[in-house]
């Protein structure tokens, strides 16, 4: 399964990476992002994922501006 | 309402004006009488004025227990009982003027009856406007006392709630952070929990001052921005460059310096490419404290109230203007520095 987190603070998305790990039992590929740059750029040449979990207030502007981009 | 009538300030005014009316009433008749009754009409003449006037205040101090000073109830029962025991009083003082007079006594001399029945009624008059004045000018100064009052109590309140927000809202997210820190890094979660227990301690000690050092002022933000940094990295930076002498010589109102930080945070975008950097220095005796200009697109709820409320503060502490400057790269925010001595401690 494949999922990405979007969040700007690094420790909330490392515990949420863990929790995730911890509570699906299948192998998952997680990966994090941490601004809307690094998202818009990610999404371009990524597969799309299976899950997205998503912080909204992010270091420069909102998450849903990755998805109108 | 009892205790509200400036008793001893009416009871002056009422030895003023008998002296004042006395001296006059001696001149006037200095001419037509003998000596010896223009003495004895002068004293009769304050003796009543006294009357009058210490009558008018008893009423009043009456009336006053059971009506409001400023009702029309008050008033009317006022003049109706004063009218009634000045016209009384002079009655009375009639035979006495008679003896001092070494007149004959005739009770229907209608003129004689008239004169001193208006004599009761002018010198109530007179007391009456006297004292009215005096308690439209202690009622003026209760009123702008109590206004004063009022607004430096508004001013306080605001003030608290402000401190307060901080806190429910503040622990929230901290203890979020901690939740997910200390899985992960036990010695950081360590070092961010001292700073916490730091700042929320200085924030107690803090809401009860109205005025810190500068020192304290600075370990207070050291403290939110050694959080903050571990929640965003390299994405926030924060520099204060003041020297050891001006820490320890200066005060600012309480939280000043911290807000301005939190302000930063809130309304600037900040990433590990584009950082956002605070800097603190000293010019003269301003503090500047300014940062990178990387505004939000979305404006931040209750935009500006915390550095509103800030100058506020300091207009009420210490009667000067906060300066705003804003251009495209850079926000900055000066206050001037309060000396030590001028402080609460």
């Amino acid at each position: 399964m494949n999922i990405v987190i979007i969040e700007d603070e690094g420790i909330v998305a490392d515990d949420l990476e863990m929790n995730i790990r911890k509570l699906v039992d299948e192998p998952v590929d997680i990966v994090q992002l941490k601004s809307v740059k690094e998202a818009i750029v990610y999404f371009k040449q990524a597969n799309t994922p299976d899950l997205i979990f998503s912080d909204i207030q992010l270091g420069d502007g909102l998450s849903f501006e990755i998805f109108v981009g | 309402m009892k205790g509200m009538l400036p008793t001893r300030r009416l009871n002056r005014l009422t030895w003023l004006l008998s002296i004042i009316i006395s001296i006059i009433f001696y001149f006037v008749i200095l001419d037509n009488d003998s000596e010896k009754h223009v003495y004895y009409f002068t004293f009769l003449t304050m003796l009543g004025i006294v009357l009058v006037g210490y009558t008018d205040v008893g009423i009043m101090t009456i009336l006053a227990s059971w009506f409001p000073v400023r009702s029309k109830k008050f008033t009317l029962y006022r003049s109706l009982f004063t009218y009634a025991a000045s016209i009384f009083i002079y009655l009375l003082l009639r035979p006495v003027f008679i003896w001092a007079g070494d007149k004959l006594w005739v009770f229907w001399d209608i003129s004689l009856l008239l004169a001193f029945i208006g004599s009761g009624i002018v010198v109530n008059s007179m007391i009456i406007l006297m004292h009215d004045s005096v308690l439209l000018y202690e009622h003026k100064l209760q009123s702008e006392l109590e206004l004063s009052k009022l607004k430096t109590a508004n001013a306080e309140a605001m003030n608290l709630v402000l401190k307060q927000q901080i806190q429910p809202h503040f622990l929230f997210n901290s203890l979020n952070t901690l939740k997910a820190l200390y899985h992960k890094d036990a010695q950081t979660a360590d070092t961010y929990l001292v700073h916490m227990a730091d700042f929320l301690r200085a924030s107690i000690f803090h809401n009860s001052a109205n005025i810190s050092t500068l020192e304290d002022e600075v370990k207070l933000l050291s403290d939110y921005l050694a959080m903050q940094r571990i929640s965003f990295g390299t994405a926030l930076s924060c520099t204060v460059n003041l020297s050891d002498e001006t820490l320890k010589n200066f005060s600012l109102p309480s939280f000043s310096l911290q807000p301005l930080l939190e302000n930063a945070i809130k309304h600037n975008n900040f990433t590990q490419e584009e950082p956002l950097n605070v800097n603190i220095n000293q010019d003269g005796y301003w503090l500047i404290i300014s940062n990178n200009l990387q505004k939000k697109k979305t404006k931040a709820a209750s935009a500006n109230y915390g550095l509103a409320n800030l100058a506020e503060r300091y207009r009420l502490w210490s009667g000067d203007e906060i300066i705003i400057k804003e251009d495209e790269e850079t926000f900055s925010v000066s206050i001037k520095l309060l000396k030590n001595e001028h402080s609460n401690y």
